[in-house]
């Protein structure tokens, strides 16, 4: 009898020991990186906040397993000589007949391979470049010409167009561009998603980009524990900005499905034990990882 | 047997049913058995045929393009009557561009237009004929200043259709098990256009055990639910578990009554 009650005690604690995450190097600048917990019109959520002046702030991100390398071991590899900061989930993943394929959704580039040419144009409206530098855009696909300057020169695409879509395509793997879609959930100072969308509760996660009353411009990671509709969630994120006086340029939905993968580090490279998701990197079927350099 | 072992076996029974009715419903056939149906290839007369055709003929004299005419033949035109078209449009409007761009509408918004009812409802054949049509478009050898017309027009086609079908499995999850729905899905996949599949919250639920995410199940529950489902499904996962453990105490006492008898 001993036996079953030990067994079962050992069944139930091992479910949380895959949520190991990996110390990193640490060293950003603090002047860069704040974060903290806050609380807004009776809701609170966990708010990093990054400073982009300087450009020293990057994002990578990994959109798919490739060369048989799963996400955590890209990832892995990546981060051994950089300066990580957080990493998060990133665009939505989706069942498929095919396991290679499964994770896709939208219009999806891997450092200039292409992985996905399906372009969704009503649900998933943010179209998120990155770029090899470091550098990260987030376009509104449905606004037609899109101009694309991350990468230095300016270049415009007509993305009503197909032919223009199939120039782009070329452009950013020739560039070795990774972009992914994602949906748009506040764009130029606007919300986005309305409130009778999905009732669908559950924790939620933003990448929003942001600039304050001086015009010094930022990026702000905002994670809601707490299960709460999309809407809400965004909704309360814009107003708790926008009462701080900061202007919203992009919003955009990091994926806390079943691949809830999150995580704050300190200067010194140790793992946040509250800026976390709820499952582990090696969960991950995409990633996106800001770092300092 | 007790009440409680009754129960446990009971929820023991659906939990089994579940899973049997979820890969009873997954298709066993081969779909190749459902492509020959499909009749998406052009024959050799068609093939032929398709070599006569040009734009060329289907312009009026004030320099614009009959669509209508062109429109209801487009299928039969090959790929390489199009290059041959687009030669010729380019020196009639002065402007590749120019022309990119009409024969680019053409192709693909008028067609569209034209062609509305065959992207309503499940219409498989159909659209294993776009698919057909812009695969050709993409298999032509095409000097580069044409790459884009040829390329815009494949892409543009194969985004109708996959759209189509993401549209379908998010209205229908039950199309994922459709034969024919499964064969565009894979043709689409092969040129690099992804369909996202919609999953019940049963498969869901059972993918997610099967790949071991506990936690994330468990997480998933715990935030979904209110206070009162938390302490019922409490109670619920201990008496399923003292009903466990008062079982296998009664057939080890049996066991033990059995070897002390012998």
């Amino acid at each position: 009898m001993k036996f079953i009650y030990i067994l079962s005690t050992a069944l139930i604690f091992s479910f949380g020991l895959g949520d190991v995450h990996k110390p990193t190097e640490g060293g950003y600048n603090s002047d860069l990186v704040s974060f903290g917990k806050k609380t807004y019109a009776g809701t609170s959520f966990y708010v990093v906040k990054f400073k982009r002046k300087g450009e020293r702030i990057k994002v990578k991100y990994f959109a798919k397993k490739l060369n048989g390398k799963s996400i955590q071991e890209r990832y892995d590899a990546w981060s051994k000589n950089q300066k990580v900061i957080m990493y998060s989930s990133g665009a939505y993943m989706s069942e498929s007949f095919d396991a290679s394929t499964a994770g896709i959704v939208g219009l999806t580039l891997d450092n200039g391979i292409i992985i996905n040419r399906n372009v969704v144009f009503n649900r998933l409206s943010a179209l998120v470049v990155t770029y090899p530098n470091g550098t990260i855009e987030i376009k509104n696909i449905n606004d037609g010409r899109l101009t694309f300057d991350g990468g230095g020169s300016p270049i415009t695409y007509d993305f009503s167009k197909f032919n223009d879509v199939s120039r782009f395509i070329d452009w950013a793997s020739e560039s070795k561009l990774t972009v992914f879609q994602t949906h748009l959930l506040a764009h130029n100072k606007k919300m986005m998603v309305h409130s009778n969308g999905s009732y669908s509760q559950a924790s939620r996660r933003f990448l929003v980009s942001g600039q304050d009353s001086r015009g010094s411009e930022f990026y702000f990671i905002v994670h809601r524990p707490d299960a709460i509709t999309l809407y809400d969630g965004a909704k309360s994120v814009f107003d708790y900005l926008n009462n701080n006086r900061y202007t919203v340029n992009s919003m955009i939905n990091l994926d806390t499905g079943a691949q809830d993968v999150f995580q704050f580090f300190s200067v010194s490279g140790n793992v946040s034990g509250v800026l976390q998701g709820g499952t582990p990197i090696s969960n991950a079927r995409n990633l996106m990882a800001f770092y300092y350099e | 047997m007790n009440k409680g072992n009754i129960i446990f076996l009971s929820i023991t029974v659906i939990i089994v049913f579940s899973i049997l009715f979820v890969l009873l419903k997954l298709p066993l056939g081969n779909d190749q058995d459902y492509f020959k149906n499909i009749n998406c290839k052009h024959n050799s007369n068609e093939e032929a045929e398709s070599e006569k055709k040009s734009i060329f003929k289907y312009l009026d004299s004030d320099s614009t393009i009959n669509r209508v005419l062109f429109l209801n033949e487009v299928f039969l035109c090959h790929p390489v009557g199009y290059q041959q078209d687009f030669d010729s449009l380019s020196r009639f409007f002065g402007d590749e561009k120019m022309a990119e761009d009409s024969l680019t509408e053409i192709l693909t918004n008028n067609l569209f237009e034209k062609n509305q009812k065959d992207f309503s409802g499940f219409n498989p054949n159909q659209l294993m004929k776009y698919i057909v049509f812009a695969e050709r478009m993409s298999t032509q050898n095409t000097a580069r200043k044409y790459k884009y017309f040829f390329q815009g027009v494949h892409s543009y086609w194969f985004n109708k259709v996959s759209n189509k079908l993401n549209a379908l499995v998010h209205e229908n999850s039950d199309y994922r098990f459709n034969p024919m729905y499964r064969v565009l899905v894979s043709r689409c996949a092969q040129n690099n256009y992804h369909i996202s599949l919609e999953f019940t919250a049963l498969e869901k639920v059972t993918s997610y055990f099967i790949e071991g995410k506990y936690s994330y199940v468990w997480g998933r529950i715990w935030l979904r639910t209110s206070v009162f489902q938390k302490t019922i499904m409490i109670i619920g996962v201990l008496f399923s578990f003292i009903s466990y453990i008062l079982t296998l105490n009664y057939i080890l006492r049996f066991i033990k009554v059995k070897i002390k008898k012998s």
